[in-house]
């Protein structure tokens, strides 16, 4: 796991500060079909390698956050504002 | 008639202050919190906020965008608030935190050492300077932490967390005096 999350609006904080919620997944079109949905809600790959995660900074600035880290070699790459339009999540 | 008579009072009121050579911990007297909320990204709320709020009276830290906290030492009527909420909206809105928060005043040539237990933030006046402000872990406890000189710091608690907070400053202090 990540120590040091790189806060854009905060600066390095500790992961104690942080609440994770999961992986930042693309969001299906609302009327995709049961299947994707459910998919989109219940499934979730676990990669061994770059996942982009919801974390919030609970203890700080009590934003939501786009981590991206590395699940094998515990690496940040990238780690943005869930709300910044000009980033968005392709 | 009820049996117990409810009082106001402040949450440290029965807690004596610490001296020492090395830490100094005091509450001031209860003063006035608000907590003034705005768009994120409204680059020009923060001139807003202080135009309207006298920055004589009140000092303003960032919490997080879009967000400040307004602290001043002496208490505000609640005609004087409501003035300020309209001066102030809608760009901005103000919650009254003053009886919500808790302030605590650390201060003391060994007082980063002794915050460093406690918050992983680096403390060093290069790089967290005079007016800096930070919210954050202090052990367990969510915190907001202002540097209002170069040894002393001010830490505003929520106040039902007010009391955990002075017994933990005040164990962590003990070393140093």
């Amino acid at each position: 796991m990540a120590s040091l999350v790189p806060c854009p609006h905060c600066g390095l904080r500790p992961k104690e500060e942080f609440t994770i919620k999961g992986a930042a997944l693309p969001r299906p079109s609302p009327d995709a079909g049961a299947d994707a949905w459910l998919d989109h809600v219940y499934l979730r790959d676990n990669p061994r390698g770059a996942l982009d995660e919801f974390w919030h900074h609970t203890s700080g600035c009590r934003r939501w956050l786009i981590v991206s880290r590395d699940t094998f070699s515990h690496e940040i790459s990238a780690c943005r504002d869930a709300a910044d339009p000009a980033k968005e999540r392709s | 008639m009820p049996e117990f008579q409810i009082s106001r009072r402040p949450a440290l009121s029965d807690k004596q202050p610490v001296t020492g050579p090395g830490i100094e911990i005091s509450t001031p007297p209860p003063g006035a919190i608000l907590h003034a909320l705005a768009q994120p990204g409204d680059a020009g709320a923060r001139g807003f906020i202080e135009s309207a709020l006298m920055s004589d009276i009140f000092s303003i830290r960032p919490v997080s965008p879009g967000q400040w906290f307004s602290v001043a030492d002496d208490p505000l009527s609640h005609a004087d608030f409501r003035n300020l909420c309209e001066a102030l909206e809608p760009r901005v809105d103000l919650v009254d935190q003053s009886h919500g928060r808790t302030r605590i005043i650390v201060q003391g040539p060994q007082v980063e050492a002794m915050l460093a237990k406690g918050t992983a933030i680096d403390l060093h006046i290069d790089q967290f300077t005079v007016g800096s402000a930070a919210s954050t872990l202090i052990g367990h406890v969510s915190a907001h932490l202002t540097r209002t000189g170069e040894h002393c710091f001010e830490i505003l608690v929520l106040r039902s967390f007010a009391e955990n907070m002075w017994d933990d400053l005040v164990r962590m202090s003990r070393e140093f005096n």
